[in-house]
């Protein structure tokens, strides 16, 4: 109920007889933990589009927008992380900002843990800004912890970001030994002395606590360990005081495995070249077989595979394959394969071929129909799938109603994921109006004399003018009467004059 | 195709008409629609903006001008969507037309209006006005057609039309076939019409850019919200006589011959409960005045103060402004009765009526050179009064008149919001799709005193390709948006108070302040119109000035008022000589304490112009120097002619007062009053519409043909370009300067209750309590510190031994304690001393957060010891409601240090602003000296042109308008303040320093004119990082 009081006992027990941090025994560990720290990951992952000059990475919050994150080219300039983008403005006009993006940041850490499992077994994300790897297994195998930290090391100079690294006997203390700069520490003994002289803004506790913790006069973890442990509770908080704890391996502290996005992967020899599409397909349906057994024992689905065909002489060859919504099902998988694989042409014979899926997904349950009906929309994701099989997947696409007055830019390609049909109930869309559905992608320029026009005879003009101005600030401003009119050999017509060059053009014909 | 048709055949009023008043629709102002009208030939223009008429002043002005003729009429879109335009075309309509307007305004939020059919029926069935139905073009479906015309033509038969607005969307003839059929069926007559919305197609690009920015999307997203084409412009006769039948064209001449009225019937009555029965206004006034007399001059009224009174009394008689003086008097009066200190100002305020009627205490005797500031016959200019008030009771004052005149009588004036440079370029900018980023950038690289310049620099600089097609683009629609209006505000505080309902002369709409109504008008519509308003403003000093006259009347007995303050006071002078005036009324600024040593004021005049000259138009007008020589005798005062010499001999031959400037005008150049009144506005707005340069060749070849010689004339102009929008009326210096005679006798003869009034009205004036602390205690007072047991919410006096007041520092000085639990604490001690944390947690039921501030502040000490001990124990303090709340923890003692001298210092700052304790720099003084640097009071002592070498905690910043690009700086160490000047090459290469340090230092040469010291800066370092955790804020201006 109230957050500030341990349970009563403890509270009890403690006061009377555990005043004090220090007598609290320790729990026996033989963990080693590495932290690796980021310090400037906001900005490290915006790394590849920056340039030299001044950078910043910013947040909004309570409706500012706050620096969090600089290069070095902004800290020479004075703009340090904390500042409000407008004061960073004044101190560097040619400021380049990016937005900050959790996103990328947490991409950047899972991709380095993945990494990292090739040091040892156990990693473990810290958001936002670290790694911690439990590397007491592994020491035996790279010889000392010091090569560990030289591999992590390296390949975070590869990368090119901002680390520090320390080692320590818990995670906790790792973690705030890298933030406070500390070197190592490789035993228990040793714990308490180093992360006392750390100040209290390594363990990132809320600010309130921090100022309290201020204006208590204690300003680092050593003047915490100093304090009553059941007054420490009550005022600062049971939270903090289990921080503290597990810093100094007094309570387990248990960290969540990473676990990485997995694809799977499997290759077949044919032995020897050949363009042969049978034996392709054999290969493929056997490789299909092995997929689908792989993803029913793991209850998952994919959405991609490619195939890649490997040459003895060339770069191999690559297919990709996209279905409309994940599957597991082998008549779906192979149908697609099928469908383009048979009538692939090839640079040169093939000697082995290889599928890799995109990642695997978690099977999502789908309602079944009593009757076994196919829905439509299956059927049209099925149709979808054979066109974009036989034609190719760019040559197939959507098309939307765009708002816009321009005729030539008021439709759109679009995504065909899904069978939907054009429709605009917008009033003032000209889509409500007398439109042809056939534009012609050039204006055609019409033959005219003062008083007339022609397209393989005479036109007459049906309509009052559409008059349309607009797109000025694109740079393809147009200013046009259209006006719907009737050719001498009885086609209906959409035709415009342009209001600068007075020329006649044809835009459309109506079916 | 259709007949030619020259234009004298046609005839043609536009009827429906929406300036930029409508606001982010229209794309072109009042004048420029009307002059484009007349240009085009139109017989008349109708303007209607969307439920208002905020811009038919203007049009009015321009119309008169040139002579055509104005109907003023509102286009109103109903709840419904049934869309009307409504014409004034008598003076009772317009009246029923501002009612409309006013109850669909105010029956919503700020900014939008919501009207029904009832309202619509219920305003305008008794009146004449004319009604034009706008059929909805894109849902023109038959039924709801003919639906929404019987509704209108059962109520409005006679005086209803069908506007037919063609927008070429490519189905005009089906819809004119529609209406013209649903018109016979109805029995309601065609008219052509525009639905304008700009005066030429050219403003096409800028109407769009008004849209993205009305519906806050980048142009390229807008879509169908964007208008197809640019049809919606003053056509030329021709097109028009080509698009619709003559006679749709003859019934816009029918309808404006319908109209017989214009603004200028509009008259201003007075509320009648002013003047008692069987009394005339006149009669009323002098009464009043009389007994004020007696009251001023109890032993006998002077007899060339008599002279005046009657002199005044019959002018004002004469143009008829009794009432007005009345209505001030009467709110003045009320304000007394309520025991709210308050002082008038403005060229009437000054007059001896008004020191009778008690509006001003500036006592005509004391300044004997202020005559003839009166209203003036010839200018026909109205009367101006500001009245100021306590700042934080003025809303008292504005309930008094709301509850007098009732809210449909009484109404402030709006103020227009208009473009300026910055915000024009970030919603341009927003529109045209620019990050965000890069237009914040230019827009804050841009200073408004480069008078709205965007220079190609600052654009490259931001990352932008100057003369790219898109970037070029930006710029000029920024220009033609620069000065459109945006919203209406209200005014600070100018009251129209009428004889009859207000909203019959002008709609009353909401403000974005609850129970506050503004009139669609601002003061210059009000101007031009001749009617009056009386001016309720807000003033901090005057709090701060009765606070102080409470203390010195509840701690000694004795009472002042702003007129029993001892006139010319050598001391105060003194004081204010020596620049000793931080806290005191204006001149506490760090210009204006630069100039006091140097024009070391003898007397009430001379404070009358160091108000006046420390100001942007004499220092941009070059005006300073000259009279500072003049005045030192450096420089003979001379006049080039006996009319000159009348007009600025006060000031000793130089222009400081706007008055002087216009009276110059008059009697060197030959002005007429009329025209002196045009040039004070064109000087006033120059900036905006360069208004000022058409009087250069006027006023030149004026003087010369007087034979004044051409560079004086020259010079004079340029003083006037320099006065620009700040010349400072006399008027109103005399009125500030009597507030700052009796702050500097507050400040120099009871220094204890002067800070501590100030301290209890702050957020005030120029300074932070630290330094008003600071300086109570060099003027010798006793400052003690905050203190639950000895503090009340707010700063006291307490007796000294010596009988002396001390000065209690206040619970409210504790940052982050709420107002709730501070007042509680003082209530609670009424009972008895506080005893332990527990004790005062208890009785005064505080919370964690306000006892964490108590005790972080310092102001337990008395109970609970240094500040970590007071933390901790207010930190295990429970809520009372707490389980255990009657259990005592057998807690362990903690082992707390205790706070070093500058911890507590930095604890001071942090949680009270101001320390009692060593100044920041004494503590570091040893290893500044280490450094070489110097304290503020060796600097002063050193020799001019010497270099320096000195630090200070940044006090304040300042880059004022006048200074072109240089920053000053005050610093403050133990010793003093230190003077910077920052030029602006070494402001921009050390901007983080300027704008950041919190510890400044400095290598720089003394300068020194008499006794004002300022230290040119060559360099600058930033020292911060040795202050440690020490927070401090220094106020910025700009």
């Amino acid at each position: 109920m109230s957050r500030s009081l341990p349970s009563r006992d403890l509270a009890i027990r403690e006061a009377v007889t555990v005043p004090s941090f220090d007598r609290e025994p320790a729990l026996a560990t033989r963990q080693s933990w590495i932290a690796v720290y980021l310090p400037n990951l906001a900005f490290d992952v915006f790394r590849s589009r920056a340039t030299d000059g001044p950078a910043v990475v910013v947040e909004p919050m309570h409706g500012q927008v706050y620096v969090v994150a600089t290069n070095r080219s902004a800290r020479s300039c004075g703009i340090v992380p904390g500042v409000k983008l407008n004061a960073a403005f004044a101190l560097a006009a040619s400021l380049r900002v990016f937005e900050r993006s959790i996103r990328r940041e947490r991409a950047s850490l899972e991709s380095l843990s993945a990494w990292a499992e090739r040091l040892t077994s156990t990693v473990s994300l810290s958001p936002p800004d670290a790694v911690l790897l439990e590397v007491a297994g592994s020491v035996r195998l790279f010889g000392s912890l010091a090569a560990i930290k030289h591999k992590l090391g390296e390949e975070l100079a590869r990368r090119g970001w901002t680390r520090r690294l320390c080692a320590a006997p818990t995670a906790t203390a790792a973690l705030w030994l890298a933030r406070g700069a500390v070197e190592d520490v490789e035993s228990l003994a040793t714990l308490s002395g180093k992360l006392g002289s750390l100040p209290v803004r390594v363990t990132r506790w809320p600010l309130g606590t921090q100022a309290l913790l201020r204006d208590l006069g204690v300003r680092t973890i050593a003047d915490c360990l100093r304090l009553p442990r059941d007054g420490f509770a009550r005022r600062v908080g049971l939270t903090y005081l289990h921080d503290l704890d597990r810093a100094l391996a007094r309570r387990f502290d248990p960290r969540e495995s990473f676990v990485p996005q997995e694809r799977w992967s499997t290759k077949r020899e044919l032995y020897q070249e050949t363009s042969d599409s049978a034996i392709f397909m054999a290969a493929v349906e056997d490789m299909l077989a092995a997929l689908t057994y792989e993803l029913r024992r793991r209850q998952a689905e994919v959405r991609s595979v490619r195939i890649e065909l490997e040459h003895v002489r060339l770069k191999p060859t690559f297919e990709s394959f996209d279905w409309a919504e994940p599957t597991h099902e082998r008549d779906r998988l192979l149908s697609l394969l099928r469908d383009r694989l048979e009538r692939i042409v090839l640079p040169a014979p093939a000697i082995a071929l290889r599928l890799t899926t995109g990642f695997l997904l978690p099977v999502q349950a789908k309602p079944n129909d009593l009757f076994d009906k196919v829905p439509v929309e299956t059927l049209a994701h099925v149709l979808l799938e054979r066109l974009r099989g036989r034609l190719g997947a760019e040559a197939v696409h959507g098309i939307a109603a765009v708002a816009e007055h321009r005729p030539e830019f008021a439709w759109s390609r679009s995504e065909a994921r899904s069978a939907t049909c054009l429709r605009d109930d917008d009033p003032l869309s000209p889509w409500a109006r007398q439109r042809p559905l056939w534009l012609l992608p050039i204006p055609l320029p019409l033959g005219s004399t003062e008083a007339h026009r022609y397209y393989r005879g005479s036109v007459e003009l049906d309509s009052s003018a559409e008059r349309i101005e607009s797109g000025w600030w694109d740079g393809r401003d147009a200013c046009r009467d259209y006006y719907v009119a009737q050719s001498s050999c009885d086609e209906r017509l959409w035709i415009y004059r342009d209001r600068r060059s007075f020329d006649w053009y044809l835009h459309g014909l109506f079916g | 195709m259709a007949s030619r048709t020259s234009r004298a055949d046609v005839q043609y009023a536009e009827l429906h008409c929406l300036s930029n008043f409508s606001f982010l629709r229209g794309a072109s102002h009042p004048a420029e629609l009307v002059t484009a009208a007349a240009e085009l030939g139109y017989a008349g223009l109708a303007l209607t903006d969307e439920c208002s008429v905020a811009g038919v002043v203007r049009a009015h002005g321009a119309a008169k001008k040139i002579g055509l003729k104005l109907v003023i009429g509102s286009e109103i879109v109903l709840a419904d969507g049934l869309e009307i335009v409504v014409l004034a075309v008598d003076r009772q309509s317009y009246g029923a037309l501002c009612r409309l307007i006013s109850r669909a305004r105010r029956a919503t939020e700020k900014g939008s209006y919501l009207a029904s059919r009832e309202d619509v029926a219920d305003c305008l069935a008794d009146s004449r006005c004319a009604l034009l139905w706008v059929p909805d073009e894109h849902r023109a479906e038959r039924a709801k057609l003919l639906a929404d015309g019987s509704w209108l033509a059962e109520r409005f038969g006679g005086r209803i039309w069908l506007a037919a607005e063609l927008p070429r969307g490519g189905n005009d003839r089906r819809l004119f076939a529609e209406w013209r059929t649903a018109g016979r069926e109805l029995g309601v007559p065609l008219v052509a019409a525009g639905n304008v919305l700009m005066h030429t197609r050219e403003r096409r690009m800028l109407q769009d850019t008004l849209t993205a920015i009305r519906l806050k999307t980048p142009l390229d997203k807008l879509g169908f919200a964007l208008a197809p084409n640019a049809e919606r412009c003053l056509r030329p006769l021709e097109e028009l006589a080509r698009r619709y039948p003559p006679e749709l064209l003859r019934e816009t001449l029918a309808i404006l011959e319908r109209v017989d009225f214009s603004l200028d019937e509009l008259r201003y009555e007075y509320p009648h409960e002013l003047v008692p029965d069987g009394e005339t206004p006149t009669s009323h006034l002098r009464k009043l005045t009389e007994s004020g007399e007696r009251w001023r001059w109890p032993s006998g009224t002077p007899s060339e103060v008599r002279t005046r009174i009657e002199h005044e009394l019959a002018l004002i008689a004469e143009l008829r402004y009794e009432a007005y003086f009345l209505t001030v008097h009467d709110v003045v009066r009320e304000a007394r009765r309520m025991g709210i200190l308050c002082q008038g100002r403005g060229s009437a305020a000054n007059s001896v009526v008004c020191f009778c009627l008690g509006i001003t205490e500036v006592d005509p005797a004391r300044m004997q050179t202020l005559v003839e500031r009166f209203i003036s016959k010839e200018r026909n200019e109205p009367p101006d009064i500001d009245v100021d008030f306590e700042h934080e009771r003025r809303e008292e004052v504005i309930q008094y008149i709301y509850r007098k005149y009732s809210r449909e009588r009484a109404a402030l004036a709006a103020t227009v919001i208009s473009y300026r440079p910055r915000s024009a370029i970030r919603d341009v900018g927003k529109a045209l799709g620019f990050e965000d980023g890069r237009i914040g950038a230019v827009a804050r690289s841009l200073h408004w005193w480069e008078g709205g310049l965007i220079e190609q620099e600052r654009i490259a600089e931001a990352g932008f390709d100057p003369k790219s097609p898109r970037v070029r683009l930006w710029l000029e629609l920024v220009e033609t948006l620069l000065g459109f209006p945006r919203h209406l505000s209200q005014h600070v505080g100018g009251f129209v108070i009428a004889e009859r309902a207000i909203d019959e002369l002008v709609p009353i709409e909401n403000a974005s302040m609850p129970e506050r109504t503004v009139i669609q008008w601002d003061k210059d519509d009000l101007e031009e119109l001749g009617l009056l308003k009386v001016d309720v403003l807000g003033l901090g000093m005057l709090t701060a000035i009765r606070r102080c006259f409470d203390l010195i009347e509840s701690f000694s007995g004795q009472r002042y008022t702003i007129a029993t303050v001892p006139a010319e006071d050598e001391g105060v002078y003194g004081m204010i000589s020596r620049a000793d005036t931080i806290g005191v009324f204006q001149i506490e600024s760090r210009a204006q304490m630069a100039m006091l040593p140097r024009l070391r004021p003898k007397e009430f005049y001379d404070l009358v112009i160091e108000v006046a000259i420390v100001r942007p138009g004499p220092i941009q007008g070059d005006m300073v120097h000259p009279y500072l020589r003049r005045r030192t005798k450096e420089e003979p005062v001379t006049y080039p002619s006996d009319e000159v010499r009348g007009v600025l001999e006060r000031t000793l031959g130089v222009p400081i007062f706007q008055e002087q400037v216009m009276k110059l005008a008059m009697v060197a150049a030959g002005f007429t009053a009329g025209e002196a009144d045009q040039l004070r506005r064109a000087m006033a707005a120059w900036r905006r519409n360069g208004e000022l340069e058409r009087f250069e060749r006027r006023l030149i070849d004026g003087m010369t043909s007087r034979k004044y010689d051409r560079e004086f004339a020259e010079r004079l102009f340029n003083q006037i370009k320099g006065f620009g929008e700040y010349g400072f009326p006399e008027s109103h210096a005399a009125s500030f300067a009597l507030l700052v005679y009796v702050s500097a006798w507050l400040k120099h003869h009871e220094p204890a209750a002067f800070c501590c009034a100030l301290l209890n009205s702050q957020p005030m004036g120029f300074y932070a309590p630290q330094q008003l602390v600071r300086s109570a205690r060099e003027h010798g007072v006793e400052v003690r510190p905050v203190d639950v047991n000895r503090s009340d919410y707010e700063s006291t006096l307490e007796r000294c031994e010596d009988l002396k007041p001390a000065l209690r520092l206040g619970l409210d000085n504790v940052n982050g304690l709420s107002t709730e639990g501070g007042k509680r604490v003082a209530e609670a001690r009424a009972a008895g001393a506080f005893v332990t944390v527990r004790d005062l947690a208890e009785r005064a039921a505080l919370g964690a957060k306000d006892l964490g501030a108590l005790a972080s502040a310092g102001a337990l000490q008395g109970i609970a010891g240094h500040r970590h001990r007071a933390r901790w124990d207010v930190a295990g303090v429970e809520k009372p409601a707490e389980l255990l709340a009657s259990m005592r923890f057998n807690e362990a003692l903690p082992m707390l240090r205790r706070p070093t001298e500058s911890e507590d210092i930095a604890a001071d700052y942090r949680h009270l602003d101001l320390t009692l304790g060593r100044h920041p720099l004494a503590l570091l003084r040893e290893r500044l000296v280490e450094h070489g640097i110097l304290d503020a009071r060796s600097v002063a002592g050193a020799a001019p042109g010497a270099r320096v070498r000195a630090a200070g905690l940044v006090i304040t910043r300042q880059r004022p308008s006048s200074a072109s690009g240089v920053t000053f700086v005050t610093l403050e160490d133990e010793t003093g303040y230190l003077n910077l000047v920052i030029w602006d090459s070494l402001a921009q290469s050390e901007r983080r320093i300027v704008r950041a340090a919190a510890l400044m230092g400095v290598v720089g040469k003394v300068q020194k004119e008499g006794d004002v010291l300022h230290v040119i800066a060559e360099r600058l370092f930033d020292h911060s990082e040795w202050l440690g955790g020490l927070a401090t804020r220094s106020r910025d201006f700009q």
